[in-house]
């Protein structure tokens, strides 16, 4: 029957959707009550408190955490931008041929793992002339690294909105250099579709922890380090941090989308 | 939409240049797509490139931009050899088929780029800027983002952008192929009224022979990398100078004349008497053909199909293992598979090389 295959066919997908989104969001949901519970050691808590948030939020250190992860996170976005829009720009008008070597390149820190990394930087900066492990010097510019595939994605989209070669041909003939051009036209023009995919990045350099760990630690603790401490204390207030965090995500996601509708208009033809 | 000029903008600041191409060759992975070309655009003339796609057309157009940097030849530039200098330094306005107007800026802010790259002053620039919104038509967009403008404002926004800071000469790349038909046509009369009244030397790429014959002072047919022919329109018309350029520019049957003697010829499979000819190639346009219901001698061909236009008819003919077009009146009434006389004047046999 046809109908009845119909049927099926969309209970089963209804199905395996709350599935997934019971898979997805009952972590999530169980964090939050636990973020609440008092004492949680039957099926149910015993009873509900807002003690863990409260001592979250009272906490300064905490605060400074939140503040020097989103320091990190933003200037290792920034950073990573900084370099790639130019460097795009460059290889789309002067090598092209080099654009997929440039792709490839971009993929590594995904295939070596940031620990790697780290203990190499560690090596390097411990020692005069640049001692700078140990210190955000350090933890910002190897975050950028780890965080380029994400950056590299974004700005490959944006610049393939727009027609590099061209814009810049029709500013060579009005006269101008290929800096200008860069700076007064695909600069601004790939700025808000860099961004909405930036917030991957973000979100990326936000959480990072292992370089975080190994490079600064606790001496310029982010909150990732600072809820891996707390973890071992109290894990309500962990739970509660979680539960923030998936929150910042969320949000970041949201205004990803946003930015990418407002660069779309921007850029439609 | 008419054409305003204001009183200075038909005064252009400097006096029209030529630009010169010679022994123009450019090569892509040791394949020719420009090949010896010469031509010469005169002060103040509108020279089309007129040509299929592939031809070449761009390429030239972009060697004399300075995009390109051709293999063999030099560019010049009025006096100037520009042959090695960088597109920047060329003072040349370009406009585009798909307009590359800057996303980021507004009407005005395209418009007066080629000014502040130049450091104009912010009140002279904005007076210059006015200007050329007024010469193309757009006067109250100045704050528009350009990309809510339709194409046609788009095209009109891109050419007063090219204007502006006042090229020596203008080159333009099927600058109207990516608009709707009507909108075409509307602004192919109005570039050309623009381009005369000022007295711009522009060179212009088109794939369309109709564009380039309704708006060109003399058109260069190209075919495969190589010049076919340069001449005016008329002359194109008239007496096309090989068989491409015949069956390019308007329509053309092409036949070969066959010696049968005694100024007799075989044609289509016929043998027809044609004094004053020649055994060789000769085309002939469809409206010099008269069709003849009730043939006596010559050439006679079998109705296939028959088009009415309006104006006149198209009549598609079998003679021999020929097609045929012609293009006649519409005071006579021809039914498929009728036998017709073709009669043609001496005169309109065109020798084709
Ligand atoms: N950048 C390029 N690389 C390789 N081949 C090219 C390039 N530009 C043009 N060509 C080739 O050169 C020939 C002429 O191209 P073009 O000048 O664009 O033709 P048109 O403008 O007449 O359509 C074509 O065969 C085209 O494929
Ligand atoms: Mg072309």
């Amino acid at each position: 029957m046809n109908v009845g295959s119909v049927n099926i066919g969309s209970m089963l997908r209804r199905g395996i959707l709350g599935a997934l989104l019971l898979y997805l969001l009952t972590p999530i949901a169980l964090t939050l009550v636990y973020s609440f519970a008092k004492n949680w050691s039957t099926l149910l808590p015993d009873g509900y408190t807002l003690e863990a948030w409260g001592k979250l939020f009272g906490d300064p250190i905490f605060w400074q955490s939140t503040g020097r992860s989103l320091i990190m996170a933003a200037s290792a976005v920034a950073l990573s931008i900084f370099f790639l829009v130019p460097t795009l720009f460059a290889i789309t008008l002067y090598a092209p041929k080099l654009a997929s070597l440039l792709e490839f390149f971009s993929l590594w820190p995904f295939v070596f793992p940031g620990v790697i990394l780290a203990v190499g930087l560690i090596q390097i900066f411990s020692n005069p002339p640049l001692a700078i492990s140990g210190t955000p010097w350090l933890l910002i510019p190897a975050v950028t690294v780890v965080v380029m595939p994400f950056a590299y994605r974004a700005v490959s989209n944006a610049f393939e909105s727009i027609n590099v070669r061209e814009l810049a041909e029709a500013g060579r003939s009005l006269g101008s250099s290929d800096l200008q051009i860069l700076a007064w036209v695909i600069f601004p023009s790939v700025l808000p579709g860099v961004l909405s995919g930036g917030v991957l990045a973000l979100s990326a350099a936000f959480g990072e922890f292992s370089l975080a760990q190994l490079i600064v630690g606790s001496a310029w603790q982010t909150l990732p380090y600072y809820q891996y401490l707390t973890n071992s204390q109290d894990g309500h207030r962990s739970a509660a941090i979680s539960v923030l965090a998936f929150g910042i995500a969320w949000g970041l996601g949201t205004l990803a989308l946003q930015l990418g509708r407002g660069s779309r208009t921007v850029t439609a033809v | 939409m008419t054409v305003t000029m204001p009183a200075s903008a038909t005064q252009s600041s400097s006096q029209p240049v030529a630009i010169t191409c010679t022994a123009l060759s450019k090569f892509y992975g040791g394949k020719p797509a420009v090949q010896d070309v010469h031509l010469e655009v005169k002060p103040g003339e509108l020279l089309s490139l007129l040509g299929p796609s592939g031809c070449g057309k761009t390429t030239t157009l972009r060697c004399v931009a300075g995009f390109e940097i051709p293999d063999a030849g030099s560019i010049h530039i009025g006096a100037q050899d520009v042959t090695k200098v960088p597109a920047e330094n060329r003072k040349v306005g370009m406009v585009f088929q798909n307009y590359a107007l800057f996303p980021n800026l507004s009407v005005a802010g395209n418009v007066g780029f080629g000014l502040r790259v130049a450091g104009w002053n912010k009140q002279k620039l904005e007076a210059r800027v006015g200007e050329l919104l007024e010469i193309v038509g757009l006067v109250g967009y100045d704050k528009r983002n350009v990309t809510t403008l339709s194409g046609g404002q788009r095209q009109r926004v891109a050419l007063a952008r090219a204007l502006a800071p006042n090229p020596r000469v203008l080159l333009l790349d099927e600058p109207l192929s990516a608009l709707d038909a009507k909108i075409r046509v509307e602004l192919r009369t109005e570039l050309r009224r623009l381009q005369l009244t000022l007295g711009v030397t522009t060179l212009l790429v088109t794939h369309d022979q109709e564009e380039a014959m309704s708006m060109s002072d003399r058109v260069v047919v190209m075919n495969q990398g190589r010049i076919e022919q340069i001449g005016t329109p008329r002359d194109l018309y008239a007496t096309p100078a090989t068989p491409f350029v015949a069956s390019f520019v308007g329509e053309m049957n092409t036949v070969t004349l066959e010696p049968v003697g005694n100024s007799s010829f075989k044609v289509s499979g016929q043998t027809v008497t044609l004094p004053n000819l020649e055994v060789g190639r000769y085309g002939v346009r469809p409206e010099a053909i008269t069709l003849e219901p009730n043939p006596s001698q010559g050439l006679r061909g079998v109705v296939e199909l028959v088009t009415y236009l309006g104006a006149d008819q198209q009549v598609i003919l079998r003679v021999g293992g020929d097609t045929w077009i012609a293009r006649v009146p519409n005071d006579l009434v021809f039914t498929r598979g009728q036998t017709v006389g073709l009669e043609i004047a001496a005169g309109a046999w065109l020798r084709l090389s």
